[in-house]
């Protein structure tokens, strides 16, 4: 079995003080020197030991504790960061699939397609590691300019006569992939 | 319609009116928007059938749409379709400069420069 540093030094401060405790009474008077008098000042000793060795436990424990707490906290950013770098990379995947859809005339799989992008810019604005990027008027206008398109796109399935502008939707979606694009990069990269 | 909402549509006017407020296009083909805060207006105009429509909606900071009041030449109520209409009348006014163009137009014409280019000069 091999001892650790700090085992090694337990045991070394323990033998030193032992010795140190009998030099001590070998130097007192002979009217001390009792069987009494040796249990009590070895005892002291042991007990005093003892305590220091029990703080000293609690303490590294402690430590120990603080230190797996860290580690699972930065895995689960680390984590974090790999779901959203994904969740960033399906969204710019998204983005193609609605321009392809709305350049063969495909709307309804094109709204199915935007309705996804929209909950992914949802989520990802109340994302903790990504809040200072997201929480700006930029972000809020992406959202709000995705959620005008799906309405009218949606209005223009069911009512054709209400014209849509596909190429300010296909502009709007240009930019949700910028930013995502982005934000992706300040993920891996930061 | 509720007094809130005709008081914002009022207020909105007049500040279009008095050129305090920017108004942008969305893909819809006649539709406009503003951006408050933590919300967006926007207003529109359709045909369907002969009949013509208005729409004024209320978005918030998500893009859900949190009010919405579509009025028509045929159904609706009188006093909703007129406030709608003249409210989507002034917004694309504002937006196309159409008052300024005119005034412009008009300013030229009553002075006693010449008006038009060659452009084959």
């Amino acid at each position: 079995m091999k001892l650790s540093k700090v085992q090694i030094y337990t045991i070394l401060i323990f033998i030193i003080g032992f010795l140190g405790l009998y030099i001590y009474y070998n130097s007192l008077d002979k009217t001390f020197k009792n069987s009494l008098n040796l249990i009590s000042i070895f005892g002291s000793y042991l007990s005093l030991f003892g305590i220091i060795m029990s703080f000293y436990q609690i303490y590294d424990l402690k430590a120990i504790n603080d230190k797996t707490q860290k580690e699972v906290n930065l895995s689960l950013i680390k984590i974090n960061n790999i779901l959203s770098v994904s969740e960033l990379s399906k969204s710019l995947k998204i983005v193609d699939e609605i321009q392809n859809s709305l350049r063969v005339n495909k709307n309804e799989l094109a709204l199915i397609r935007m309705k996804d992008l929209k909950y992914i810019l949802i989520q990802v604005k109340h994302n903790k590691d990504l809040e200072k990027y997201t929480n700006n008027e930029e972000y809020s206008n992406l959202l709000v300019d995705l959620s005008i398109d799906i309405s009218n796109l949606s209005d223009n399935i069911f009512k054709p006569q209400k014209t849509i502008n596909i190429t300010k939707v296909n502009s709007n979606l240009e930019n949700i992939s910028t930013k995502f694009s982005e934000l992706e990069n300040k993920l891996k990269f930061e | 319609m509720e007094v809130r909402i005709k008081n914002l549509i009022f207020l909105l006017k007049n500040k279009t009116i008095n050129k305090e407020a920017i108004w942008s296009r969305t893909s819809g083909e006649n539709e406009f928007k503003i951006e408050f805060n933590n919300a967006t207006i926007t207003t529109d105009m359709w045909y369907i059938e002969d009949k013509l429509f208005y729409d004024f909606a209320i978005l918030n900071e998500n893009g859900d749409t949190i009010e919405r009041i579509s009025v028509n030449t045929l159904d609706s109520d009188y006093d909703d379709y007129m406030i709608i209409s003249d409210f989507y009348d002034v917004i694309k006014n504002n937006y196309f400069k159409v008052d300024e163009t005119i005034d412009s137009i008009l300013i030229e014409l009553n002075s006693s420069a010449k008006i038009g280019s060659n452009k084959k000069k």
